[in-house]
């Protein structure tokens, strides 16, 4: 059954066919939600909201472009609502952790987890512009050519090329200076700047 | 140059790591069970309308009263009626008559 079909059935008030519709992209959705926050509690949160969205405005859908288009864009804005809201969050964690003040040293295996190589890689993705971030997530983690990415940003293909190949440059200036011999070195110094 | 390749090879291992964690099989399950919650929660809104039309009801039902009392005030009878209402003495009896003997 095409999405068009199953999105019909979906409006005529067969409930079923939405969780067939769920089953269908959720791989997807999540992927991307992933290659926004790196974090599989957060990325199944931001699923089920994408989902839960998706229900209540599928009438809103004109089918003038694909629905899996329409779907990323909704995953895209989603992820950025919650990356906003989860810096509020951040912002007052640390304001609270700062008026706890430094009798509280970071345990051994909490710098160890922070210098790992994932980590550095992580903060070194957040840390890109968000269009280089969404040209190389969708890129990278969805597989999508230039040209679905290019419908889904509303850019051309050419600009969608260049924002992937300035993301990729980019990561590797951010990550040179932690290799060595082939392998990330997890040395004092080792500290990633957050260009946002 | 191996550096660069280094890096390269370490983003993507990096990349496949998260692209191979898949969601929870439960997932849609979740968000079926979330949607019907919602429905739900709506259509639980008809009881509180009802209460609120219950108590509306009550209120018009007690001013409705309060107005049909008000129209009775001592104004509102003719004197000729009122003096229907007093018992005539005459048609009482008489306490004196239980208390002769002879009527014991």
């Amino acid at each position: 059954m095409l999405d068009f079909e199953l999105i019909d059935s979906i409006l005529q008030g067969n409930q079923n066919d939405f969780e067939r519709l769920i089953r269908l992209h959720q791989s997807s959705v999540f992927r991307i939600a992933i290659g926004f926050v790196h974090n599989k509690e957060d990325a199944e949160e931001i699923t089920q909201d994408v989902f839960l969205k998706v229900y209540h405005s599928l009438s809103t859908f004109k089918k003038k472009s694909a629905f899996s288009t329409w779907l990323y864009r909704l995953t895209v804005n989603t992820c950025y609502n919650f990356l906003r809201r989860k810096r509020k969050r951040l912002f007052w964690t640390d304001v609270a952790a700062f008026f706890q003040i430094a009798s509280k040293e970071p345990s051994v295996e909490a710098k160890m987890i922070e210098r790992s190589q994932h980590d550095l890689i992580r903060r070194a993705i957040d840390a890109l512009p968000l269009t280089q971030k969404l040209a190389f997530v969708l890129t990278k983690y969805e597989n999508l050519s230039q040209a679905q990415v290019a419908s889904i940003m509303k850019v051309t293909e050419g600009a969608v090329e260049q924002l992937v190949a300035r993301a990729k440059n980019n990561l590797k200036k951010k990550l040179r200076p932690a290799v060595g011999f082939g392998k990330i070195l997890l040395s004092k110094n080792e500290t990633i700047k957050d260009e946002r | 140059m191996n550096g660069e390749r280094d890096i390269s090879t370490i983003i993507d291992s990096f990349i496949e790591t998260q692209r191979n964690l898949s969601p929870n099989p439960f997932l849609a399950t979740r968000v079926m069970a979330s949607i019907n919650v919602e429905n739900r929660n709506q259509a639980s809104l008809f009881p509180a309308w009802q209460g609120i039309a219950m108590a509306f009801s009550l209120i018009v039902g007690i001013a409705a009263g309060m107005q049909l009392g008000s129209l009775y005030t001592p104004d509102t009878i003719r004197n000729e009626d009122a003096t229907v209402l007093f018992i005539s003495d005459d048609k009482m009896e008489h306490f004196m008559f239980y208390q002769q003997k002879a009527n014991e």
